[in-house]
């Protein structure tokens, strides 16, 4: 279960509690913190890392956020090997 | 009972991954009353503890939360002024490499077709007979991703312990031209300035540098400032668009191999236009121009003389030969004209993969002090580089062919009386003559003993040349029909150099050891062993002493210093030697400490004094010269500048105290323009510049290890222009097939990718061990650096059969 800790920049601080909101409500996979003027802390819990991977490009494309930033990463299983060379 | 004992680790994480964001928005936003915190300490069993990524040479902090013996997550580092808690793609998942399904677990000998497990002290007296065979045929391939300890023992078994100076580091495929340039400008080498002249800077140029997939972090430090109104100027001088080309307000796309001819434009118009700094140029430069053959200090030259030998370099002479339009050439000169601007140079691999690397290098530091654009905050020539401890390991160290440890030359007879003395081993012990290079290295090795090649036991420690040689099938391949040659290789997965190795040695990785790395901007940097390695791995340095040992017992002598005793003494707190050689033993003492303890005696030579290890222990790194003042210890964020650099005498202002005309004075170059080796032609008509890209880190044993970084770029291919593609009828995503006069190699064409070569011009990334673009690049070298270009060759592309990937890049 990778757990991931994001930064959000915001383009509009003022409706950031709604915008939380709303993006809670669309994506509950996602918890927030306190606003920090126009950067939003948030904690995003995913089955797979593909999950974390597509709710982060979801993030970047909402109207709102001007960029998302990974400050944290989880992770547990191993990694599998690689192609090998032909 | 404490609340935290009873939530389980998942919400424990939640918690830190909170924290960690929270923190990290309080200082993005400025909010943040202090520089520390973020994750919370070491509690309900997760310990969190500093460490520089293991990745590039920008040097970042991480802290790594470890949890029964393994790493369970990474944040950036809030108190790191290298990355204030920010991290890359590759960064964040760092912790990630260290879990491979497929690590080195056990050594294993090739026995036949197979490589058979084999206990430890048979690989250490296998390849300990082969060494003491023959040793001065004996020779050590290492690396800036070795740690400062490592390639010190290195240094120390070849140099003092077997007169042997065929050691040299993968660092000379990519930063030695910047090495020469140092060398040739100031005297000494290693940038003046640092990345807080990223902050001040009102320009940032990249020279054929790539920052925002490269150095990211650093990157991010530019454009964080204009997101918060600051303006800055960002240009592009480079041959082909990036994702850094997106931020920059100018491009300037040049022809391959015509960065000197740029660099030579914007010298003449400011001499012509009289902007240049003459009050600079009067009190702190000297003129320079090469001899035939080239050397390092070339000759001296007077003002006219350079003026002259500029003359030719106009803006419509060059536009003519870069295709630079001349207006651009006059914009990048009217801004070095302008005093009250603060202007900083990065490049990188662009300029330093280059038969003219030296020259180039020359160059932009000579546009630099002809302008005065020196020495205040943000006034700064200063090269990157690629590997975490390229800096600290192999310039500092000195592990290359002709280098001792501190700046010091093999083929200087006092450096090397002094290095006996400092070792204390017997006069004489050190040889005079410069051992082989890089590629002279792998072609000597390559090459039938009886036909002159010279070297035939290789061992390698942290570096995967079999991927990213140059010119693969020469100078790496062809060991496969050489009985006699013995390749031992000691890494933590199985790589493209694995293949064809005889001895492979299952190697400790990152937070699995002690380590100490240099990074680019002369800070050095301290972190403790986390957790153990996996099954029978073990630290590089480990091996490099139990060889030595060893040797010792099979009784060589040079591996006794001048009073009969093993080269490598480890002591305890009573004074008593620790058998280290013995891996149950390593970790009784410190060894990194001992070592690199023992390593500090060598560095005040060049003012690169470096700090105590147990106050680098205590901090974030700290740049050096590191010096002792008022019972503290303070680092150095601008050499050469008076009230910054300990060194300079007072009222000196700018003192360039190694100056090699030995009159305080850096060195301002002419350097002709020369053709390159290679260039397309009827047969061969594109460029082929290779390179790296975000998601991978160099020859991608590591990162393709990674689950994300490999989704987000699964495999290599090749970037050319939608007009060529056109042409010859190839389609988006279509295999196609890219020979040039060394090989061929298969690989599907984007036409649409991140990266825009222009017309004429491929991209191939080097990071896939499945699709070895190095089998096609060039082993042409710059004379002095002795660095291989892999930024041009002459290729030619032909469409297979409509056969498509099915998969972006």
């Amino acid at each position: 279960m990778p757990i991931s800790g994001l930064v959000l920049t915001l383009k509009s601080p003022p409706c950031a509690s709604d915008l939380a909101r709303d993006l809670h409500l669309r994506e509950p996979r996602l918890e927030f913190g306190e606003l920090q003027i126009d950067r939003l802390p948030c904690v995003l819990e995913t089955a797979t890392a593909r999950e974390s991977e597509e709710i982060h490009d979801w993030l970047l494309k909402q109207p709102g956020i001007l960029s998302v930033e990974v400050v944290f990463v989880s992770f547990d299983p191993p990694q599998p090997p690689p192609e090998k060379v032909e | 009972m404490d609340e935290l004992s009873v939530v389980d680790r998942r919400h424990f994480l939640r918690m830190a991954a909170m924290a960690t964001a929270t923190s990290m928005a309080q200082a993005r936003a400025g909010t943040a009353a202090s520089n520390q915190g973020g994750v919370p300490a070491d509690r309900n069993g997760i310990s969190w503890n500093k460490a520089p990524c293991r990745f590039c040479g920008t040097g970042c902090h991480v802290q790594v939360g470890v949890r029964d013996g393994r790493v369970v997550a990474i944040a950036g580092d809030r108190a790191a002024d290298v990355n204030r808690g920010l991290l890359c793609v590759k960064g964040y998942h760092v912790g990630m490499i260290l879990y491979g399904r497929d690590r080195l677990t056990e050594p294993l000998l090739r026995r036949g077709d197979k490589l058979v497990s084999i206990s430890w002290d048979e690989a250490i007296d296998t390849l300990a007979r082969r060494v003491h065979a023959d040793p001065a045929k004996f020779a050590f391939y290492g690396s800036g991703q070795w740690t400062i300890p490592e390639g010190y023992a290195a240094q120390k078994l070849m140099k003092a312990g077997l007169g042997n100076n065929h050691i040299d580091a993968n660092a000379r495929l990519c930063m030695a031209s910047a090495v020469t340039g140092y060398l040739s400008c100031y005297g000494v080498d290693e940038p003046a300035g640092c990345y807080d002249d990223l902050d001040h800077c009102d320009v940032c140029i990249f020279w054929g540098n790539n920052a925002a997939e490269m150095h990211p972090v650093l990157f991010s430090r530019l454009i964080d400032r204009r997101a918060r109104g600051q303006r800055i100027e960002l240009i592009d001088i480079a041959t082909r668009r990036t994702r850094t080309t997106e931020h920059c307000q100018h491009y300037l796309e040049m022809r391959p191999h015509t960065d000197t001819v740029i660099a030579n434009g914007i010298a003449h118009l400011l001499l012509r236009n009289n902007t240049h700094d003459r009050r600079f140029v009067e009190n702190h430069c000297a003129f320079k121009a090469d001899t035939n053959p080239i050397s390092l200090h070339g000759r001296s030259i007077t003002l006219e003389e350079y003026r002259k030998m500029l003359e030719p370099y106009t803006p419509e002479h060059v536009e003519r030969v870069s295709g630079v339009p001349a207006d651009k050439i006059r914009m990048l000169a009217d801004l070095f004209g302008q005093r009250d601007r603060r202007i900083t140079s990065l490049w990188c691999m662009g300029m330093n993969q280059h038969t003219q690397g030296t020259a180039v290098n020359r160059l932009v530091h000579s546009v630099h002090l002809l302008s005065g654009h020196f020495g205040r905050p943000g006034d700064a020539p200063t090269s990157l580089t690629g590997q975490p401890s390229a800096c600290g390991t192999v310039r500092e160290v000195g592990t290359l062919c002709h280098l001792l440890p501190g700046g010091r030359m093999v083929a200087n007879a006092a450096h090397r009386e002094e290095c006996e003395r400092l070792w204390n081993v017997p006069p004489g012990r050190i040889r005079g003559a410069i051992g082989h290079h890089t590629v002279q290295m792998w072609e000597k090795f390559c090459t039938p003993t009886d036909k002159g090649g010279d070297i035939t036991t290789m061992f390698v420690q942290v570096t995967n040349p079999g991927q990213s040689l140059p010119d693969l099938e020469r100078l790496f391949r062809e060991k496969r029909n050489l009985a006699d040659k013995f390749l031992a290789v000691s890494d933590v997965y199985p790589t493209a150099t694995t293949e064809l190795a005889d001895l492979v040695l299952p190697a400790s990785l990152w937070v699995e050891k002690n380590g100490i790395f240099g990074n680019s901007e002369r800070r050095t940097q301290q972190w403790f062993r986390m957790i153990q390695p996996p099954g029978q791995a073990r630290d590089d340095c480990w091996m490099t002493i139990a060889l030595a040992r060893r040797l010792f017992d099979l009784g060589h002598m040079g591996m006794r210093d001048r009073d009969g005793r093993f080269l490598f003494s480890f002591l305890d707190d009573q004074r008593r030697e620790v058998p280290v050689w013995d891996w149950k033993r390593y970790y009784d003492v410190n060894v990194d400490k001992q070592l690199y303890e023992d390593y500090r005696r060598f560095t005040r030579l060049e003012h690169k004094d470096l700090a105590p290890y147990d106050v680098l222990a205590a901090s974030r790194g700290l740049r050096w010269p590191v010096v002792e003042s008022d019972g503290a210890w303070r680092e150095t964020k601008f050499r050469f500048v008076e009230n910054e650099d300990p060194y300079v005498g007072r009222g000196k202002g700018i003192q360039f105290y190694h100056s090699s005309t030995r009159n305080d004075r850096a060195q301002i170059w002419f350097c002709a323009y020369e053709p390159p080796p290679e260039a397309p032609n009827e047969e061969y008509p594109f460029w082929l510049c290779t390179g790296r890209v975000l998601e991978h880190w160099h020859t991608g044993t590591m990162t393709r290890r990674v689950e994300v970084l490999r989704r987000a770029m699964p495999r290599a291919y090749v970037e050319m222009h939608p007009d060529d593609a056109r042409r010859l009828a190839i389609q988006n995503g279509e295999i196609v097939e890219i020979a040039t006069r060394r090989g061929r190699l298969r690989l599907p064409a984007w036409t649409d990718g991140r990266g825009r070569p222009p017309r004429g011009s491929l991209f191939v990334p080097f990071f896939d061990e499945t699709k070895l673009i190095n089998l096609l690049t060039l082993n042409a070298v710059d004379p002095l650096s002795k660095e291989p270009d892999y930024k041009k060759c002459a290729a030619a592309v032909r469409k297979i059969n409509g056969e498509r990937d099915g998969q972006r890049p």
